[in-house]
C-alpha cells in the first residue's frame, strides 16, 4: 500500500501557539488528496492498540492494518505531530481514532473507505472559515494621534470584532475583501471603512460632539450618556469657569436635575447647603458623598470647625469644598441613582459627586493665563420704616398698650434725636466687595508623559464695614506616565490651597433692623461712640474678628498595570489633609466702656482631618462578537483621623496682640477634639453590553463602617441596573427615523448611611477642661448604645432618554423613589436621663420620590452662529411613610405620618382678630385654656421645595459667546415679617415697611397685627408675636423666585490677532452671578430664608484669558 | 524607564501588604477608644480619675451659667426673679417670663435648669453604680466619694422637687428605666433625699482634710445642714431642730463672721463653698451683681430694698449702690470681687447662719425649747447685723413673722431662698400675689420643661401650665 501526498507543505506542530496558530493562513490550510488505492476491511472492524510515545505514522500504520482503511495526508503533518500513547483493546475505529487525534493538530475525515486528514482550523475562524477573507490590522488613534485603548473594530453585519490595546492596535482574521469595519470608541464619533482589499486600516476618530457621547465619570471608570445605565449628571469645566464663585458647588445651583442647593449666606467660604434628591434622614447626615480624583473627601465639616460660630452662626457649617479651586475642575459628575452610587453602597444613600481636577494634555506645551477681578454687593435691601413712620409706629404702640413711654423705655422718643435717619443697612451689609483672581497654567507632554501645573491667587473683600478679605493661594499638580509598553500607568495629581479668611466674628445683617434713629455709633476716625441708651453697638461686633487659616492638600495616586489584554490591576492610593488654624479675637475697644473692661481675649483652635485610603482593584474587560463584558473587583481601606484642640486665652492688654497666644494674660484649654473612623469594604461590579443594544450593570458591595458597635459593622449592599437602547433595533431605525436616540432605564438597589458621630456605641467619659484643686475633673459624655446598625436606602429609578433630529433635541425624564429605613437617629432622651441624646435607629420609613426632566436643544447650529439650551426641573416629594408609634416617641410634634419631613407642626394661624388686633390661633385640644403647646400643634403647612430648576441658553457668534442661566425655585420659607426684625411691629426696632398695613381699630382686616411694645396691657399682643415667630404657621410664607444666577458674555479674539500676538487663544469676558431676582419675598433673599443673615451676593466680573 | 520601573516596585510591594491586610479586615474597623477620652472601666481604675468625676461635678456647677452657677441662668436668679428679689433689666424673653411669673414650657432657661440638675444626677448614679462594680478605687476614698455622691444627688432632688412638685425620681443610670420613668411624689423624693443624706452622714469625713482644709467639698457637717433645711422644709420640727444645733454647736469648725467676711474663701461661717474654677474670675454672684454702669441683667427690687429695718448693717455691706445721675440702682453686694484673678472669695452654698434661722424657726414650731429660744437664735441674726434684738410679741405667728423676715433680709440674693421659702410656707399668693402682675396660684410651682414632656410621654405637667 501506498502513501501519496501532494499539494503545499502544512504547517504541522506549531499550530498549539497563537503565534503560528494567526499568521497562518487560510488559504494554505486544506489540501485535498486523492487516493490511489483503497482496500477495505470496514469500519465495524474492532481496533485493539497498546502503543507509547510511538510516532503518529507508526500508529497509522497499525489502524490501517486493523481496519483496511487508508489515510491520506500530508507529509509535514504528520511529520510534526506529537508521539502517541494509546491503549486500547476492541473499540471501534472512530473511537480510536478520536483518542489517537485527541492532543493532535489534526483532524481527521472519513469518506468512503479514506481517511483524510487536515490541520485543525484556528478556533476563531472555524465558525466563519472561508476561502476568501483574509487578515486586517492597524491602529485606532483620537485625532492629535494618541493612542485609543479599548475601542471596539467589528466586521460590519458580522459578529467578528475585537478591540484594540494599549497602543491602540488591533487585529482581525479572515475578513471578507470588500467587508466594512465599524470602528467605535466611548466619547468619539464612530467610522465605518470599506477595505476594498487593503489590509492595513489606520483610524483616527474625533470627539463626539453630541452631548450623549460626553464622558461621564462613574465610580471607577467611565462612560457616555448614551450608553450610561444609571443616572449621571455631568458639570464641566466649562461651565464652572463661567461663574465668578469661590465654591465650586455654587457653581452647579440651578444646573442638576436633583441636586437641591441653597447657599446660606454671602460670607466667602460660608455654609452651602446640599441635598441630592431630597431628606432620605431624619438625622443621620443628608451629605452626598464627596469624590475627588477618586479619594472620598471629608464633608463631616461640622467638624472641622472647632470654633462654630463666626462664619458658621447661621450657615450651619462650614463648607470644606470651598478648599478647592473651580478653575481646578475639569468636571463635576453628579451620581444619583441605585445603579451609579450602589458601588459607593453604605455612603451613597444621600447621591454621590465626583471631582475630577484638571489634567495635562499630551501636545505642545501651552500655558494658560487667566485673570479677572470684579466687585460684588449685596443685590436687594429690604423696604423698611423711615425715622417718621417709625416713631409713629413706637408712639401707636405706647398708646395701644395703655403705657406712657419713659425715657427708659423709649430712649429712641426721648433721648435719640428723633429727626435723624440712618439706613443702618447700607452701613452694615451696604460695602462693595472687590475680588480678583488670577491663574496660570502649563501643561503638556508627549505620549508617555503629561503634566498640569496650575496656581491660582482668589482674594475677595467683603461688603461689611472694616478690614476684611478672604485670601486663597491653591496650585494643582498633576503627572500622568504611560510606560513605553503601554502597560504600566501611573497617575499623580496634588491640589494644594491655602487660605487666609479674616472675617467679622457675627454676621452684622441682623444689625441692619435697629431703630433708623440710633445716634453715630462710630465717629469720623472710626472710633467707636457709645451713646446714651445704646446698648449693644454693632460696629463694636464687628469688631470682633473670625480669622481662618487652612491649608488643605489633596494628594492623589493611581498606579495600575495591564496583566493581560484584557485583565489589568489598578490600586488608587489617596491621602487628603485639611488643616484649620482659627482665631477668634474679642478686643478690649469693642466693649461698652460702662462695663469696665480692661481685658480682651482670644480663642485659638487648630484642628486638622487627615484622610487617607487605598483600593486595589482588578478590571477584566472582554469583547466577544457584539457583546463587551466588564468585570470589576476591588477592596477599600478608608481611615479619617480628627483631631483639634481649643486654647481660650484671656487677660490681655493690647488689642494688637491678640493673635499671639503669647500675649495672653491666661491660658486655658478649651478642650480637644479626637475621633477615628475606618471603613472597609469589598465591591464588585459586572456589565454586559450587547451591541450598544442591552445593558446590563449589576454591583454589590459589603461595608464594615467603625461607627458601630462590635457586631453590626458590616453589612451587605447591591444594585442593578439595566438599560435598553431601542434606538438601535433595526426595526426602529427604518420606521422612527425622526428619532436619533432612544433608551429607556431602570435601576434598583440598597444604599446605606453610616453619616453619624465615632464611638457613638460607647459610654464616654471626658475632661471638663477646668481643675479642680490641681486635679482633673471628668464629665459623663455619652450614653452607651452598643446595638445601633447601618441606615437602609432602597433605591428604585425608571428613565428615558430620547434624542431627536440627529440628537439636537435630547430630553431625559426620571422617575425616583428612594425608601430609607432603619432610621439612625441620635435619639432625643427626657433629659431627665442626664445626656440629651443616643444613637441609635428609628423604625421609621422615608420616601423620596420625584420627577426630574431634561431637554436640551440646538435650536441654531451652524458654522457662524450657534444657540443651544438646556432646561432642567425637579419636583421632589417627601414623605414619612411609616413611623410606628410615632405618639410616644421624640419624633411626636415633629413630624407627622403620611406626611413629609418638612412637615412643620405649629399653631395654625387665623388671621389678625378684627376685634382685638392680635394673631388668633386655632385651639384644637379643647382645653379651654387657650392655645397649649404642645397640644395645638397642626401639621399644616412645610418648609420645602415644590420643583426647582433652571433654563440655560448659550449663544455664539463670531467670537462671541453669551451664557445665561435663569435659576427658579418654588418653594415655602420663613415670612420675613417675622423673621428680619429683633422684636414685634411696634418694639424697639426697625420693621419691614408691611407693618404699615397693621390692625388700628376694631373691624380693620389685616395680616398684621397691632403695634405693641410687649409690655402692660401689650402681653398678649407680644406672646401673639412671639408665637408666629417660632410657633405659629404664619411664619411659613411663599419664598418662591426666579433669578439670573450666572450670565456670562465672552469674545475670543480672531485668529489673525492671536497669530500676531504669537497666541494660542485670547478671550476676554465679563461674567456676573445673582444679577437680579424676582420674588415676592420680603426679607433680603429668598434663597437662603430660613436664616436672617447676609444674603448670597451680587458679583460682576471682567477678565481675560491668553494662552500661549 | 527606570522610573517606570521602581515605580512596578512599589507598586506590586503595595498590592501583597493590602492583600496581607485583608486577611485582618475585621479588625481594621475595630478601632480603639479615643485618646482624650475615658471609658467607664477607666473612670474607676484609680482614686484619682474616680474623684475626678465627683470634682468634675463641682466644677461643671461653676463653668455652666446654670444651676448652681451664681450666674444669669442660676436659681439664685431665676427664682429670685421668680420672687421679689430682683428688677429684671434682661430683654431676653426666658428671664422675663420668670420675672412675670409667665412661664412656659419651652422657657430655655428652665430647660436647661432642669437639664443640668440631672445631668448631675445622673453622674452620681454612675458614681454610685461604678464604685458598687469591681474596681480600682482604694476603700477610704471610695467611701467618700460614695458619700459625696450621695450628698449630691439629695441636694439635686432638694431644688428639684421644691421647684418643680412631682420630678421623676431616678436612682440608676440605666436610660433605658429613666427614659420611660413617672414623676414621683414628692414626699417619695424627699424620703430619697433623706435616705441619701443619712447614708452621707455616715460615710463622709468630720472635717475638710481631703480638700486640704478647703471647704470646698461636703463633709459630714454638710450633710446635717441640708438634712436640717430637708427636714425644715418637710416641717419635722424637732429633727430639723436637732439637726441644724449639731452644726451649730460644732464651733470649732463654724463661727458667725463678721458681715464683710462672710462669703471670703474658707470663712467660719462656711459649711459648703463652690471653687471658682473660671481663670480671671472670682464668684459668678459678684460678677453678675455688681454694678459699675446701669445694670443690663438685674439689681434689687424695691420689695426688698424697703424690707431692711432701719440700722441694718447689711444694708451697708450686703447692698451697692450704683447711680448714673438720672437712675439708682441697687444691687447685692455680698461678694465684693467683680472679676480679678486673685481668688478671695469662694461662691457660698450654705452657710452657719441659716442653721440658726433653721433652728429659730424650728422651735418657733415646738421643737427644742420652743419661742424663747427660738427668738435667741434669731438674735444671734439680727446682733450679728447690728440690730436690736427681737421686741415684738412672743406668739408663735409673730415669732415666725419676724424669723421669715430676717431670712429674707439675711439669705437674700443666695440661692433662691426668698421663692423656696414663700412657697413652703405658703405665703406666695398671699405677698407675690399682690406685688406682682399677673399671678396665679399655679405659679408657685414651675412647668415642666417641654422637652422632657415630648420625649417621654409618661411626664404629665403641672397645672396651670
Amino acid at each position: 500500500m501506498h502513501l501519496t501526498a501532494y499539494g503545499k507543505a502544512l504547517p504541522g506542530a506549531g499550530l498549539f501557539r497563537s503565534k503560528n496558530l494567526l499568521v497562518m493562513k487560510l488559504t494554505a490550510i486544506l489540501v485535498v488528496a486523492a487516493c490511489l488505492e483503497a482496500g477495505a476491511k470496514g469500519y465495524s472492524q474492532p481496533i485493539t492498540l497498546s502503543m507509547k510515545d510511538a510516532p503518529l505514522q507508526k500508529v497509522l500504520s497499525a489502524i490501517e492494518k486493523q481496519s483496511g482503511v487508508n489515510f491520506i495526508y500530508g507529509k509535514d503533518l504528520i511529520s510534526h505531530a506529537a508521539p502517541v500513547s494509546i491503549d486500547v483493546s476492541a473499540v471501534t475505529l472512530i473511537a480510536a481514532l478520536d483518542m489517537v487525534f485527541k492532543n493532535q493538530p489534526i483532524e481527521y475525515k472519513i469518506s468512503d473507505n479514506y481517511i483524510v486528514l487536515s490541520p485543525k482550523p484556528p478556533q476563531l475562524s472555524r465558525a466563519q472559515s472561508t476561502f476568501k477573507g483574509s487578515d486586517i490590522h492597524g491602529r485606532v488613534t483620537d485625532s492629535t494621534g494618541a493612542p485609543l485603548a479599548g475601542a471596539s473594530v467589528t466586521v460590519k453585519g458580522t459578529r467578528k470584532g475585537t478591540s484594540t490595546d494599549a497602543n491602540g492596535n488591533y487585529e482581525l482574521k479572515n475578513v471578507e475583501e470588500n467587508a466594512t469595519l465599524v470602528i467605535s470608541f466611548t466619547g468619539y464619533i464612530a467610522q465605518e471603512i470599506k477595505l476594498n482589499g487593503k489590509n492595513t486600516i489606520d483610524v483616527a476618530l474625533f470627539h463626539s460632539t453630541s452631548q450623549l457621547d460626553q464622558v461621564q465619570v462613574i465610580a471607577y471608570g467611565t462612560t457616555t450618556a448614551r450608553l450610561n445605565t444609571g443616572n449621571v449628571t455631568t458639570i464641566t469645566s466649562e461651565e464652572i469657569g463661567n461663574q465668578p464663585v469661590a465654591n465650586p458647588l455654587l457653581a452647579l445651583e440651578g444646573r442638576v436635575p436633583g441636586m437641591d442647593i441653597v447657599q446660606q449666606t454671602g460670607f466667602p467660604n460660608g455654609g452651602v447647603s446640599v441635598q441630592i434628591r431630597g431628606l432620605n434622614s431624619i438625622a443621620a447626615g443628608t451629605a452626598p458623598l464627596y469624590i475627588v480624583d477618586g479619594i472620598p473627601y471629608s464633608t463631616t465639616s461640622s467638624s472641622t470647625s472647632l470654633l462654630g460660630y463666626g462664619l458658621t452662626s447661621n450657615a450651619d457649617l462650614l463648607n470644606p469644598l470651598n478648599f478647592l479651586n473651580p478653575l481646578d475642575i475639569e468636571s463635576i459628575d453628579i451620581l444619583k441613582d441605585a445603579d451609579a452610587t450602589g458601588i459607593y453602597g453604605s455612603r451613597g444613600a444621600n447621591g454621590v459627586v465626583l471631582i475630577t481636577t484638571k489634567k495635562g494634555k499630551s501636545g505642545k506645551t501651552k500655558i494658560d493665563v487667566n485673570l479677572s477681578t470684579g466687585t460684588s454687593q449685596v443685590g436687594h435691601f429690604m423696604n423698611l420704616l423711615n425715622t417718621k413712620q417709625y416713631l409713629a409706629m413706637r408712639r401707636e404702640a405706647f398708646a395701644n398698650d395703655s403705657l406712657v413711654p419713659t425715657i427708659n423705655s423709649a430712649p429712641d422718643l426721648f433721648s435719640w434725636d428723633t429727626t435723624k435717619y440712618t439706613n443702618w443697612q447700607k452701613q452694615f451689609i451696604g460695602g462693595t466687595a472687590h475680588n480678583a483672581n488670577a491663574q496660570i497654567s502649563i501643561s503638556g507632554g508627549n505620549k508617555n508623559t503629561q503634566f498640569l501645573i496650575s496656581g491660582n491667587y482668589l482674594k475677595v473683600g467683603t461688603v461689611f464695614p472694616g478690614d476684611f478679605s478672604d485670601k486663597r493661594g491653591s496650585a494643582n499638580i498633576s503627572f500622568n506616565n504611560i510606560s513605553d509598553n503601554q502597560k504600566f500607568k501611573s497617575v499623580i495629581s496634588v491640589n494644594y490651597l491655602n487660605e487666609n479668611n479674616n472675617q467679622p466674628l457675627y454676621d452684622p445683617t441682623p444689625a441692619t433692623t435697629i431703630s433708623p434713629n440710633v445716634p453715630n455709633l462710630i465717629d469720623s476716625n472710626g472710633n467707636l461712640l457709645w451713646p446714651a441708651h445704646v446698648r449693644d453697638n454693632p460696629y463694636a461686633d464687628i469688631r470682633n474678628s473670625y480669622i481662618l487659616t487652612s491649608n488643605n492638600l489633596i494628594s492623589h495616586g493611581s498606579l495600575s498595570y495591564q496583566i493581560l489584554p484584557t485583565l489589568e490591576i489598578l490600586t488608587d492610593l489617596g491621602f487628603s489633609r485639611t488643616a484649620l488654624a482659627e482665631i477668634t479675637t474679642f478686643p478690649i475697644e469693642a466693649n461698652n466702656p460702662i462695663y469696665g473692661v480692661t481685658t480682651g481675649s482670644s480663642n485659638f483652635a487648630n484642628n486638622s482631618v487627615q484622610t487617607w485610603n487605598i483600593e486595589p482593584q482588578l478590571n477584566w474587560i472582554k469583547h466577544i462578537g457584539f457583546s463587551k463584558i466588564g468585570i470589576l473587583i476591588g477592596t477599600t481601606f478608608l481611615q479619617t483621623l480628627e483631631s483639634g484642640s481649643v486654647i481660650n486665652a484671656t487677660g490681655y492688654t493690647n488689642d494688637d496682640l491678640l493673635k499671639d497666644i503669647n500675649s495672653a494674660g491666661q491660658l486655658t484649654s478649651g478642650g480637644t477634639s479626637y475621633s477615628l473612623y475606618r471603613y472597609n469594604s469589598f465591591f464588585g461590579r459586572a456589565n454586559y453590553n450587547f451591541n450598544d443594544k442591552y445593558l446590563i450593570n449589576l454591583t454589590g458591595r459589603r461595608d464594615g463602617s467603625s461607627r458601630f458597635g462590635p457586631g453590626n459593622q458590616f453589612a451587605n449592599f447591591g444594585a442593578i441596573g439595566a438599560a435598553w437602547i431601542f434606538s438601535n433595533e433595526t426595526f426602529l431605525k427604518e420606521n422612527l427615523s425622526f428619532l436619533s436616540f432612544g433608551k429607556i432605564r431602570g435601576s434598583y438597589g440598597t444604599t446605606g448611611n453610616d453619616q453619624i458621630p465615632d464611638y457613638g456605641y460607647q459610654q464616654l467619659f471626658g475632661s471638663t477642661g477646668y481643675s479642680f484643686q490641681n486635679s482633673t475633673t471628668f464629665y459623663p459624655i455619652n450614653l452607651a448604645n452598643p446595638t445601633f446598625g447601618w441606615e437602609k436606602d432602597k433605591k428604585l429609578e425608571i428613565g428615558v432618554n430620547l434624542g431627536f433630529m440627529n440628537d439636537r433635541i435630547l430630553f431625559a425624564a426620571d422617575w425616583y423613589q428612594n425608601r430609607s429605613g432603619n432610621q439612625l437617629v441620635n435619639y432625643a432622651l427626657p433629659p431627665s436621663v442626664g445626656l440629651s441624646f443616643i444613637q441609635g435607629n428609628l423604625p421609621a420609613l422615608v420616601q423620596n420620590t420625584g420627577v426630574e426632566i431634561s431637554l436640551n436643544t440646538i435650536n441654531v447650529g451652524n458654522s457662524i452662529f450657534k444657540w443651544t439650551s438646556s432646561f432642567n426641573i425637579s419636583i421632589p416629594r417627601n414623605k414619612l411613610i411609616s413611623y410606628p408609634n410615632i405618639k410616644s416617641s421624640p419624633y411626636e410634634y415633629t413630624y407627622a405620618v403620611g406626611k413629609s419631613l418638612y412637615i412643620q407642626q405649629r399653631f395654625h394661624s387665623l388671621g389678625v382678630d378684627p376685634t382685638t388686633g392680635i394673631y388668633k390661633y386655632q385651639d384644637i385640644d379643647g382645653s379651654g385654656t387657650g392655645l397649649d403647646y404642645p397640644g395645638d400643634l397642626q401639621p399644616l403647612k412645610q418648609i420645602a421645595k415644590n420643583f426647582y430648576g433652571g433654563l440655560q441658553n448659550s449663544l455664539s457668534i463670531y467670537g462671541f459667546q453669551l451664557d445665561f442661566l435663569f435659576q427658579f425655585v418654588k418653594q415655602t420659607g420663613n415670612n420675613a415679617l417675622f423673621t428680619t426684625s429683633n422684636t414685634q411691629p411696634g418694639g424697639e426696632s426697625n420693621q419691614l415697611t408691611e407693618v404699615l398695613s397693621r390692625w388700628q381699630k376694631p373691624g380693620d382686616n389685616t395680616n398684621v397685627q397691632k403695634f405693641t411694645t410687649g409690655g402692660g396691657a401689650g402681653f398678649p399682643a407680644y406672646l401673639a408675636f412671639a408665637y408666629g415667630r417660632s410657633l405659629g404657621d404664619n411664619e411659613i410664607g411663599d419664598a418662591s423666585f426666579i433669578r439670573l444666577k450666572n450670565i456670562a458674555l465672552s469674545y475670543r479674539l480672531p485668529q489673525k490677532i492671536i497669530q500676531k500676538a504669537k497666541l494660542q487663544q485670547a478671550r476676554i469676558f465679563i461674567q456676573a452671578q445673582n444679577l437680579f431676582t424676582l420674588t415676592s419675598f420680603k426679607g433680603l433673599d429668598p434663597e437662603s430664608n430660613g436664616v436672617f443673615a447676609l444674603p448670597p451676593l451680587k458679583t460682576i466680573n471682567a477678565g481675560f484669558q491668553l494662552t500661549f | 524607564m527606570s522610573f517606570s520601573k521602581y515605580l512596578r516596585t512599589i507598586f506590586i510591594i503595595t498590592i501583597i501588604l493590602i492583600i496581607s491586610v485583608v486577611s485582618s479586615c475585621k479588625k481594621f474597623v475595630d478601632i480603639p477608644s479615643p485618646p482624650n477620652k475615658l471609658l467607664a472601666s477607666d473612670v474607676f481604675s484609680n482614686d484619682a480619675s474616680a474623684t475626678g468625676l465627683v470634682t468634675g461635678i463641682y466644677t461643671r456647677m461653676m463653668i455652666s451659667t446654670g444651676f448652681a452657677s451664681g450666674s444669669y441662668e442660676s436659681v439664685t436668679q431665676l427664682s429670685g426673679l421668680s420672687a421679689d428679689e430682683f428688677i429684671n433689666l434682661f430683654t431676653n424673653s426666658d428671664n422675663i417670663q420668670f420675672a412675670n411669673n409667665s412661664l412656659t414650657a419651652t422657657n430655655g432657661a428652665l430647660n436647661t435648669l432642669w437639664s443640668e440638675i440631672y445631668t448631675y444626677i445622673y453622674t452620681t448614679n454612675v458614681i454610685l453604680e461604678g464604685l458598687q462594680q469591681k474596681n480600682g478605687v482604694s476603700s477610704p476614698v471610695s467611701q467618700q466619694l460614695n458619700g459625696e455622691a450621695k450628698f449630691i444627688r439629695a441636694f439635686c432632688y432638694f431644688y428639684l422637687t421644691n421647684l418643680f412638685g412631682d420630678v421623676p425620681l431616678h436612682v440608676t443610670s440605666d436610660y433605658q428605666v429613666n427614659a420611660i420613668a413617672t414623676r414621683t411624689p414628692s414626699t417619695q423624693v424627699y424620703q430619697q433625699i433623706v435616705s441619701d443624706l443619712k447614708d452621707a452622714q455616715n460615710l463622709l469625713g468630720n472635717d475638710y482634710s481631703y480638700s486640704k482644709g478647703e471647704r470646698i467639698r461636703p463633709n459630714k457637717w454638710v450633710a446635717t445642714a441640708l438634712l436640717s433645711r430637708v427636714y425644715l422644709y418637710t416641717q419635722q420640727w424637732d429633727s430639723a431642730e436637732a439637726e441644724a444645733t449639731t452644726v451649730i454647736n460644732n464651733s470649732s469648725l463654724y463661727s458667725l463672721n463678721s458681715l464683710d467676711s462672710v462669703f471670703l474663701k474658707n470663712s467660719n461661717e462656711a459649711i459648703w463653698q463652690l471653687l471658682p474654677v473660671s481663670p480671671g474670675l472670682n464668684t459668678n454672684e459678684g460678677n453678675l451683681f455688681i454694678l459699675t454702669s446701669a445694670p443690663t441683667l438685674v439689681s434689687l427690687s424695691t420689695f426688698i430694698m424697703s424690707e431692711f429695718e432701719p440700722g441694718d448693717n447689711r444694708l451697708i455691706n450686703w447692698v451697692g449702690t450704683y447711680s448714673d445721675g438720672i437712675n439708682t440702682w441697687y444691687f447685692p453686694y455680698k461678694y465684693k470681687v467683680q472679676a480679678s484673678s486673685t481668688l478671695t472669695e469662694y461662691s457660698m452654698v450654705i452657710r452657719l447662719a441659716e442653721l440658726y434661722l433653721i433652728a429659730a424657726e424650728s422651735e418657733a414650731n415646738g421643737a427644742g425649747n420652743g419661742i424663747l429660744s427660738a427668738i435667741n437664735n434669731l438674735n444671734i441674726i439680727r446682733n450679728r447685723a447690728g440690730l436690736n434684738p427681737y421686741s415684738g410679741p412672743t406668739n408663735q405667728d409673730s415669732v415666725l413673722n419676724a424669723i421669715y423676715h430676717e431670712r429674707q433680709v439675711e439669705l437674700f440674693s443666695e440661692w433662691g431662698h426668698r421663692w423656696l421659702d414663700l412657697n413652703r410656707t405658703g405665703r406666695s399668693n398671699a405677698i407675690l400675689g399682690s406685688e406682682k402682675i399677673p399671678w396665679v396660684a399655679t405659679d408657685t410651682l414651675y412647668p415642666i420643661p417641654f422637652s422632657e414632656i415630648q420625649n417621654n410621654s409618661k411626664i404629665t405637667q403641672n397645672t396651670g401650665y
